[in-house]
């Protein structure tokens, strides 16, 4: 296994509590520092890093455990970030889809085109003086 | 002795924060260590646990929070202090739980 310096394990942590969601980074600080505090303690115990790191985010709680506690206070916050993504999150969404939209109908019409010349050729080959094409007529 | 029920220990939680925070200011760490302390281990509160509980007393005004740097490890910390409606939610609390304490004293030492 891969070995992690204790800042890089910390900050694994804090990114899963932020991916669970319902926290403000203020709270996030304030949750690291007291991941920092026990690290500090069972360290000076003799715990070697991995075990003290263990130990220290199993007390503290699992993420979605925390997660579902602080939502409860911070449905405010839950709902600033949705009204954000209603704002700003769908609009993007939106115009994501419409510009795949709008590069489908390109490539469909392409395609299409592409497909009628195919028949015009063909029925040409088969049928003298019956392509459709233009130039083909003079 | 049994540790002591998840469900009790949320029960008891705010008035345990609350008495803790009227022996003066203090901050969310040294909170549990206290608590694990005097119950000698058999209250055990999952750590993080704690600063959800804190938070709503603070938005309740029971508590008031102050963010500033401890001298020991030159990070920033947040420290909690009891208000005067928090003291007031204290007495609250405390008339309360002995009230339970009586009745429990009364039918255990009676037999009932």
């Amino acid at each position: 296994m891969e070995y992690l310096k204790l800042e890089e394990r910390i900050d694994i942590w804090k990114d899963s509590l932020r991916e669970a969601g319902a926290f403000s980074e203020e709270q996030l600080y304030e949750l690291e520092d007291h991941l920092q505090e026990r690290l500090n303690d069972l360290l000076a115990s003799g715990y070697t890093e991995e075990n003290a790191f263990e130990a220290a985010t199993l007390g503290i709680g699992q993420p979605m455990e925390l997660s579902a506690a602080y939502s409860i206070n911070n449905k405010p916050l839950i709902l600033k970030q949705l009204l954000l993504f209603f704002l700003l999150g769908f609009p993007l969404v939106a115009f994501i889809f419409q510009l795949f939209y709008f590069t489908w109908n390109l490539t469909g019409i392409a395609l299409i085109e592409s497909g009628l010349r195919g028949f015009n050729y063909s029925l040409g080959m088969m049928i003298p003086g019956t392509i459709l094409d233009s130039t083909s007529t003079s | 002795m049994n540790k002591i029920s998840k469900e009790l220990t949320a029960a008891s939680s705010i008035p345990i924060i609350l008495s803790i925070l009227q022996q003066g200011e203090t901050y969310g760490y040294e909170i549990i260590r206290k608590v694990a302390l005097l119950s000698e281990t058999e209250i055990q509160w999952t750590d993080g646990m704690l600063y959800p509980v804190l938070h709503k007393l603070e938005k309740k005004g029971h508590i008031l929070a102050e963010w500033r740097v401890a001298a020991e490890t030159g990070r920033r910390r947040k420290y909690y202090r009891i208000t005067k409606q928090g003291k007031k939610q204290l007495k609250t609390e405390q008339d309360q739980w002995k009230t339970m304490n009586t009745l429990f004293s009364k039918l255990w030492q009676t037999g009932l």
